[in-house]
Order: structure tokens, then C-alpha cells, then sequence
């Protein structure tokens, strides 16, 4: 029953590229939530700036809220124990932003409005290269809405990222629940 | 050098084995998850399965999502130990 050197690398091969496509289900799983909580966030902070834009002033607060608040209860349903990193990543990338629009204003609110889905499809892209390929396609899929919303529908922008950037990150949910 | 674990030492049972040890401890994977990652066969997967629940590697519990059945399969402290003793046992032929 023995091995020879050959067929055991062969078989140690087989079982890391199962276990690495395993973790990256497993990952999918966990992550499929909370794509759907800030899928539903980009629909009504985008549709509300788009239908309302004199109550934009409170209406992304309060959407981000209440993804926040639903993000918290959704690790709590996931028994997931919240590591303070997570807050402080997100808390340095709100303060990068801050400082990028202290040096470097948007002239309008359309040039904000494209700016933060195209740096969580910077964020998204740069986390699957580790950790999953559908996070990639999801961060390709939220700067090509971005930029051919800014570019070629700037009359709907914020109509447009509500339904296609809100609605690829709703329906990568539940493609990574379906993983 | 010793003899590998006979259990594991099947290749669809590696791969299942492969496929659980990432979870975390108490973690459970559903069935037809499982059979994606690892290719198998519906009734092969149930099969060997079985082998590995009688060897005490895995837990395997059935239970009802709403009104559809489903079978989850956990790696028990076991499974886990059993598992890694075989890949350091890949490891010694490799290395020689």
C-alpha cells in the first residue's frame, strides 16, 4: 500500500487544491450576507440621490446605518465573533477618502458618486486575487457600471448605479450562497 | 516507513477529508456542497461517507431545512488529527 515519491506529491497536490477550493466555498458562504445587505444599501442611497437628491445629506447616512446594523446582526446569526481589524480597515479607508477629498475635491456629486464603487471594485478585485475569483468579477463588474454610467449616462448616473451597481452586488449574494 | 491510514488513504476519502479540514471545528458542510467540490458521484460520496463515519473521522447528521431533508457532514477531532498524520505521511515520501 505504500506511495512512491511521485504518487504522493500527486495525491498531496490533489488534497491542497481541494482544501483551497474548499475554504473559497466556505468563504463564498459566509461572505453571500453581506452582499446583499450592501446591495440593498446601493439601492437606496443611490435611488434616493436619484429621486430625491435635496435629502441626500441623510439619506446615505442613514442606508449606511442601517448596513451596518445589519451587518453587525448578520455575524451575530453567523456566530461570527467581530475582529476589531474589520472595523478599523473600514474606518481607514473612510479616512483616506476624507483626506483624498480634502486634497483633490470632487467638482460635483457625480464625481463622488463614482468614486466609491470604484474603490470597493478596487477593494473587491484586490481581495479576490487571494481569497476567490468571483470577487474579482464582481469588482470588474462594479467599475465598468461606474465608469460607463460617469462616462456615457451621467443624465441617470445615480438611477443607473442604483440598479446595476446595487443589483450585481445583490445578485453576487446569491451567486456566492449558490457557490 | 509505516503504513498510511487505509481509511484516508482511498482517493475519494482523501479528497473529503481534504475538503473538511478548512472548516472550522464545529462547521458543517452540506451534502450536495460537498459532492460539488469533491466530483463524486451521489452514491460513491454517500459510500464513502459512510466508511469514514464508522471510522469516527467525520459526523454525519440529517436533519430538515424547512420541509427539504439535508444531510451535513462535520470533521470530528479525529478526522482532523487522522488527516494531518497522512499528509505529514505524503510529506516523509516526498522528502524521502
Amino acid at each position: 500500500m505504500s506511495l512512491s515519491p511521485n504518487e504522493a506529491a500527486q495525491s498531496l497536490r490533489e488534497a491542497t487544491v481541494i482544501q483551497k477550493r474548499s475554504a473559497e466555498v466556505y468563504g463564498y458562504s459566509l461572505c453571500a450576507p453581506y452582499f446583499f445587505i450592501w446591495g440593498l444599501v446601493w439601492v437606496a442611497g443611490y435611488a434616493g440621490q436619484a429621486l430625491a437628491p435635496a435629502r441626500t445629506g441623510w439619506i446615505w447616512p442613514g442606508s449606511v446605518l442601517a448596513g451596518i446594523l445589519a451587518t453587525v446582526v448578520a455575524g451575530k446569526m453567523q456566530k461570527m465573533r467581530p475582529h476589531w481589524r474589520v472595523g478599523a480597515a473600514f474606518g481607514l479607508i473612510f479616512a483616506f477618502s476624507c483626506a483624498l477629498f480634502a486634497v483633490i475635491p470632487p467638482r460635483n456629486d457625480l464625481q463622488a458618486g463614482a468614486y466609491w464603487p470604484l474603490l470597493f471594485a478596487a477593494l473587491y478585485a484586490g481581495v479576490g486575487l487571494w481569497f476567490g475569483t468571483r470577487y474579482m468579477i464582481v469588482g470588474a463588474i462594479l467599475a465598468a457600471a461606474a465608469l460607463g454610467g460617469y462616462f456615457f449616462l451621467p443624465g441617470i448616473f445615480f438611477l443607473w448605479m442604483a440598479l446595476v451597481g446595487g443589483g450585481s452586488l445583490i445578485l453576487t449574494g446569491f451567486w456566492l450562497r449558490r457557490a | 516507513m509505516e503504513q498510511p491510514d487505509s481509511i484516508i488513504h482511498q482517493p475519494v476519502r482523501l479528497k473529503i477529508m481534504a475538503a473538511l479540514n478548512p472548516l472550522p471545528a464545529s462547521e458543517k458542510i452540506e451534502f450536495v456542497r460537498l459532492r460539488a467540490i469533491v466530483a463524486a458521484t451521489e452514491g460513491n460520496l454517500g459510500a464513502h461517507l459512510g466508511t469514514l463515519e464508522q471510522a469516527g473521522y467525520i459526523a454525519v447528521e440529517k436533519d430538515f431545512d424547512g420541509k427539504k431533508p439535508r444531510t451535513r457532514v462535520r470533521l470530528t477531532k479525529n478526522g482532523r488529527r487522522a488527516f494531518e498524520v497522512y499528509v505529514a505521511y505524503l510529506r516523509d515520501i516526498i522528502e524521502g
